[in-house]
Order: structure tokens, then sequence, then C-alpha cells
């Protein structure tokens, strides 16, 4: 059970970022578009879907992406949705859980993390640490709040959705809150090969959305892997049909 | 089951999955899966899993988050077995 100093924190944090949000996000979205000439071709058909998607059904919401680039989650959230969108329903706009030896040390960084609702995570880091992150995500979640992971746990590092070598924790999270609907996003620049910590400059970006409803037969750590592994399953087939319809070439 | 042959058995599962094989040679209860024979994190569940089906016990995930060294996996199975 999460203390109230760490829900009151977290609480903290939502409304700072909520305030924060109408200056940052556009920031981000200058960087984004202009300063490195990014664009999203089918932004307005993702939009649209997402929103159908959303519609349909209620409940706390799980966006789980394929990861390439340090900044895959920013250039997402510009796609699901507009700033606006998000401002009128602050909730959707997703707590992110970035590795923390990646933005630590820049005290920016922290900052845009800490308004654009990340709990920093340490990949490997003691069991009690990830018990307690786990605790806050599953509070989040239960709270009505989205959440965006990216359930292999690490940028694909030979660029490919990993499916045999992936984490299990999307899948603890899941087997312990119930009713999640789970966004998977497939977002892929056209230019992008492998792993790397940016995409090049005026990259073209893919961007293709699915509702699942991720269940398991099993119990305990045995469904968390199995939930996991249809998330994980899930990419991978999207990212086929990239590949299939974009650029059959690719070798 | 002997605490030796558990022991042995731990060592067994764990060989597939940890990368620093020198640590192998001094293996001891007091090696650290992560740190010691650089187990990959999200692979430890993987490693539990295997110990459930192999000794034919259930590991909660309570418990499953308190192992972090061979001495604490021989533990956690030796008490589930009884």
């Amino acid at each position: 059970m999460l203390s109230h100093s760490d829900r009151f924190h977290l609480r903290l944090q939502r409304t700072i970022g909520l305030l924060s949000f109408p200056l940052l996000g556009c920031a981000v979205i200058v960087l984004l578009r202009f300063v490195m000439g990014y664009r999203i071709p089918n932004l307005h058909q993702v939009r649209r879907r997402v929103k159908e998607l959303l519609q349909e059904e209620s409940g706390p919401l799980l966006i789980c992406a394929n990861h390439l680039t340090l900044v895959d989650s920013a250039i997402i959230e510009w796609a699901l949705a507009s700033n606006w969108t998000y401002l009128r329903h602050f909730r959707l706009f997703p707590w992110s859980v970035p590795e923390r030896r990646h933005y630590w040390k820049n005290v920016l960084l922290r900052l845009v993390c800490y308004f654009g609702k990340c709990v920093p995570v340490v990949r490997g880091g003691p069991p009690e640490q990830t018990k307690l992150i786990l605790e806050k995500l599953r509070y989040l979640l239960k709270d009505g709040e989205s959440l965006f992971i990216f359930p292999e746990g690490t940028r694909s590092r030979a660029g490919l959705v990993e499916t045999k070598n992936h984490a299990y924790g999307v899948g603890r999270l899941l087997t312990e809150v119930e009713g999640v609907r789970v966004l998977c996003v497939y977002l892929r620049g056209h230019h992008q090969e492998r792993f790397s910590s940016l995409p090049r400059r005026r990259e073209v970006f893919y961007s293709d959305v699915e509702l699942i409803a991720p269940r398991s037969a099993y119990k305990g750590l045995r469904a968390a892997r199995d939930i996991s592994t249809q998330i994980v399953e899930k990419l991978s087939e999207m990212e086929q049909k990239y590949f299939a319809t974009i650029r059959p070439d690719w070798k | 089951m002997e605490r030796k042959e558990v022991f042995g058995q731990i060592v067994t599962i764990l060989k597939p999955f940890v990368k620093n094989e020198d640590a192998l040679n001094g293996i001891s209860e007091e090696t650290s899966i992560l740190d010691d024979l650089q187990v990959n994190s999200a692979r430890l569940v993987d490693i539990i899993l295997a110990f459930e089906d192999d000794f034919d016990i259930e590991v909660d995930d309570e418990s499953a988050d308190q192992v972090r060294t061979i001495g604490d996996a021989v533990e956690l199975i030796l008490r589930k077995s009884t």
C-alpha cells in the first residue's frame, strides 16, 4: 500500500504538471516539429482512431509502445492527442517511467520530466525500489490516470520488437489492476534502422494504434509473463504490418 | 531434498542466464545473481518460474522479490518444498 506521503507527492506532481503544461506542451511541440523537423503524416488519422477507441470503453489506460529512441514517448504523446485535448483531459496525458540515469544528472531534463509526469526507474535496482515504483504505478492506474510503458523494458537493440527477451513489468502491473485497457502503439521513423538516442532530423514517422485487453489463465508471475508476451507480440505484429505495407524492401 | 542438491540444481538453472561466466568458478551461496553473475534483472522471473517447474513449488511475487543471492534461492526452495 502506497504511503500518504507518496500519494500526496504524486498528486502534487500532477497538479504542477497541469499548471506547467500549456508552456511545456507547446515547447515540446515546437522542439519536435520546428527544431527537429519531425513529421507524422497520418497524425490526424491516428488521433481520430485513438479518440474512437477510447470512446468505446472506459477504464484505466496503459499505453504500450515499441522503443527505438530516447524521445519516443514525447513523439507518441504528440501523435496520440493534441495539447488542447491533454489540457482538457489531463488524465489522458500519460505518466512515464524513464530510466533515471538517462536524465537525472541534467537539472533541466529533471524538471521537464517532473513536469511531464515522469516517475524515474532504475533498471535492475533494489527490489524494494522496484516494488515501490510498481505500487506508485498501480495507484496511478487505479486513480484513473494513463500510463506509458515500453514493455520491452529497453530500446530494441536490433531495431525490431524483442519478442524473446523482454521484461515482465507491464504484466506484473496488469495482473493487479482490473479492467485496464492497453493501447498498443507502433511508431517508427522511416530512416530508423536500429536503436539510437534521437531520430534523425526531419524524420518522417509512421504511427499505428490498436486497443487490446490482454488476459491470462495463469496466476502470479506466470500470468505476468503471459500478459507481457501478449502485448509484445501484438507490437511485433504491428511492426510486421509496417514492414509489409510501408517498407517491403527492408532487410 | 539436501541443501547441496538444491544448490547444484539452482546453478544448473542459472547457467543459461549468466553473463559473467568467470563468476561461476567461485560460485557460493553468497554469490549475487544480479551483481556477480550479471543476470539480466528481467530474466529473474524466468528463473523463478524455472524453480517452480523443477522443484514443483509455487512462489508468490513477494518471495520472488526477496531473492538476491543463490543462498536466498536455496532458502526459498527449501522453505517452499517442506
